[in-house]
């Protein structure tokens, strides 16, 4: 159930995600390739030397396409996360500080745009408070960057603003909405679970319930003419094939009253019923299981009760049961010093041998 | 070692009752016991040291004892596992390290003097428990049997009655132990060698129970 429900959560909202990482990857990628490379390629002479500029484009373009590797895949960042992020924030200001300081609010400036794009990449999973941290420091190193240089002349403080403003508004929302997807997520998954575990426990419900009366209705059918007959004298209770019918049903009862009856081996749990009443009736009985075993049908189960349960009730003195799983079969042996009734069977194969002063009964079911 | 007249044995048991048990079947079978005790050490040191066959209670003081079992069956003895444990488990892997038969204390009055007697000959015995384990084998690694063994020793572990087996299948009583003593030498030649399963193998070539081809 555990495992279940961990894979159901995870499903869910990689599901949900998926469709936001799609689109904030490839808003990156048309950045870096329809905005930036242009830019970064009319642009190279700004960069000392000239390389750089284009080095960097090209360490930002790998980072997008394992990005869309990642969200191919259906993972995230996880720990490689922040050295990431750290790593991208630190190009970032290498090449500012590559950047002739007259271009550092020009177009030639790629990564006072882009980089923040790669942190709502990075931060898909993570805290909306980490990316809006990571975007204000790289905007205050580049405005240090520029007060440095001199530049603070009102022209160039408002285009970087506008810039900054601009840019990283769209960088904010995008990430907004992720998160937010993120909570509608959780809360559609934990709704899932819970409308399933409901139906799960209806079902339960409703099968063993219906289970229950069809034992009930089996039962009316065996015990109370029983019962009644015992009741009108019309089936005495010394005649050994009324003490047999009563020792069946009662058998039966015992196992409907029986919490762990609904286990998943009944053939064993109610053959362990009838050799208790055997034993209460003072017969020794010897019982042994061996091997797994297959769980054979309702009908084929209650054969080899029926045919086990005559042959136990005919025992005096002793008996020995046998249980066993040979390959595919599931093999029932009684050895008994009684006579037991020979039992009519369909669904299962029986055999009887009869010498050395016992009558040795196996019912075999084979799938 | 070898018991050269009357056989012996030396009884590993912590339970007093048991001990008296065994020691009264050995003394109307013509047995002598040797020593006896709750340690294993009663069959490696004093008169014990010199007996052919070690009845061996493997619960000793609350888990299996398999190193003791181990310790005794790699010194060459010959070990009777006399337990109350009924699990397949347990008895197969007694076989595997090197004990000649298994039985189960249920077993007791009616097995342990005939299991002591073949195993002091190094002959197979396998008792009903023992066979069932064997016929309802699910390791991948366990030897191959034949349908017919198979239903042979299913059949015996179900009656604990040869002379039932044997009406069963139209077979005589002695083809029935023919039948289970080929088993018991395939779980010999399986799995970890030692001297006591290659001894086994080599009565059962003697008593022409298998040929060479036959393993």
């Amino acid at each position: 159930m555990t495992v279940a429900t961990g894979l159901l959560e995870t499903d869910l909202s990689a599901r949900l995600l998926r469709g936001v990482r799609v689109a904030q990857c490839v808003i990156v990628l048309v950045i870096l390739l329809g905005l930036n490379l242009p830019n970064v390629l009319a642009g190279a002479a700004a960069y000392r030397p000239e390389w750089i500029g284009l080095a960097g484009w090209a360490v930002m373009v790998a980072l997008a396409l394992v990005d869309g590797l990642l969200v191919a895949r259906h993972r995230f960042w996880g720990r490689a996360r922040w050295p990431v992020a750290i790593g991208v924030l630190a190009l970032a200001v290498a090449m500012a500080l590559d950047l002739r300081p007259a271009e550092l609010s020009g177009p030639a400036h790629i990564t006072l745009g882009v980089a923040g794009w790669f942190w709502v990449l990075l931060f898909a999973d993570g805290r909306l408070r980490d990316l809006v941290a990571l975007i204000v420091v790289h905007l205050l190193v580049v405005l240090g960057l520029l007060l440095a240089a001199g530049r603070t002349d009102q022209v160039t403080l408002v285009s970087f603003a506008t810039t900054a403003v601009a840019v990283s508004s769209f960088q904010l929302a995008v990430g907004m909405a992720g998160s937010a997807l993120r909570a509608v997520a959780r809360g559609a998954t934990e709704s899932a679970l819970a409308e399933a575990r409901a139906r799960t426990a209806e079902e339960i419900a409703t099968a063993v319930h219906s289970d229950r009366e069809a034992r009930y209705a089996a039962l009316r059918s065996v015990a109370l003419p029983l019962l009644s007959g015992i009741g009108a004298g019309t089936s005495p209770p010394s005649d050994p094939e009324v003490q047999r019918a009563a020792a069946a049903a009662a058998a039966r009862l015992r196992r409907m009253f029986d919490e762990e009856g609904d286990a998943a081996d009944a053939l064993a749990a109610e053959l362990g019923g009838l050799v208790d009443i055997a034993e209460r009736r003072g017969v020794v009985v010897r019982y042994s299981e061996r091997g797994p075993r297959q769980v054979p049908p309702p009908g084929a189960v209650r054969e080899m009760l029926a045919a086990a349960g005559g042959a136990l009730h005919a025992s005096r003195v002793a008996a020995r049961v046998t249980l066993t799983g040979v390959g595919e079969d599931v093999v029932l042996g009684v050895v008994t010093d009684g006579t037991p009734a020979e039992e009519r069977l369909t669904e299962v194969r029986g055999s009887r041998v009869e010498g050395d002063g016992v009558t040795w009964v196996e019912v075999r079911w084979t799938p | 070692m070898d018991a050269v007249n009357a056989p012996s044995v030396v009884i590993v048991d912590d339970h007093p009752a048991i001990l008296d048990g065994v020691r009264a079947w050995c003394a109307a079978a013509g047995i002598e016991v040797l020593d006896a005790g709750p340690r294993v050490g009663v069959a490696v040191t004093g008169p014990g040291a010199g007996a052919g066959v070690v009845v061996f209670d493997l619960q000793l003081e609350g888990a299996p004892a398999y190193r003791d079992l181990t310790l005794l069956t790699d010194a060459g003895r010959r070990v009777v596992v006399y337990s109350q444990h009924a699990d397949s488990d347990t008895a197969l892997r007694c076989l595997e390290l090197g004990a000649a038969t298994y039985l189960t204390k249920a077993e007791g009055p009616e097995h342990l003097i005939p299991a002591v007697l073949a195993v002091v000959e190094d002959r197979p015995y396998t008792p009903p428990v023992l066979s069932g384990a064997m016929a309802a084998d699910h390791r991948p690694d366990r030897p191959v049997l034949s349908e017919r063994e198979r239903e042979v020793l299913l059949a015996w572990f179900e009656s604990d009655s040869k002379q039932l087996v044997a009406q069963r299948f139209h077979l005589s009583v002695k083809t029935v132990d023919t039948y289970i003593a080929r088993v018991r030498i395939k779980y010999a030649d399986a799995g970890r060698p030692a001297t006591t399963k290659a001894a086994l193998v080599a009565r059962a070539l003697q008593d022409g129970l298998i040929d060479l081809a036959g393993l």
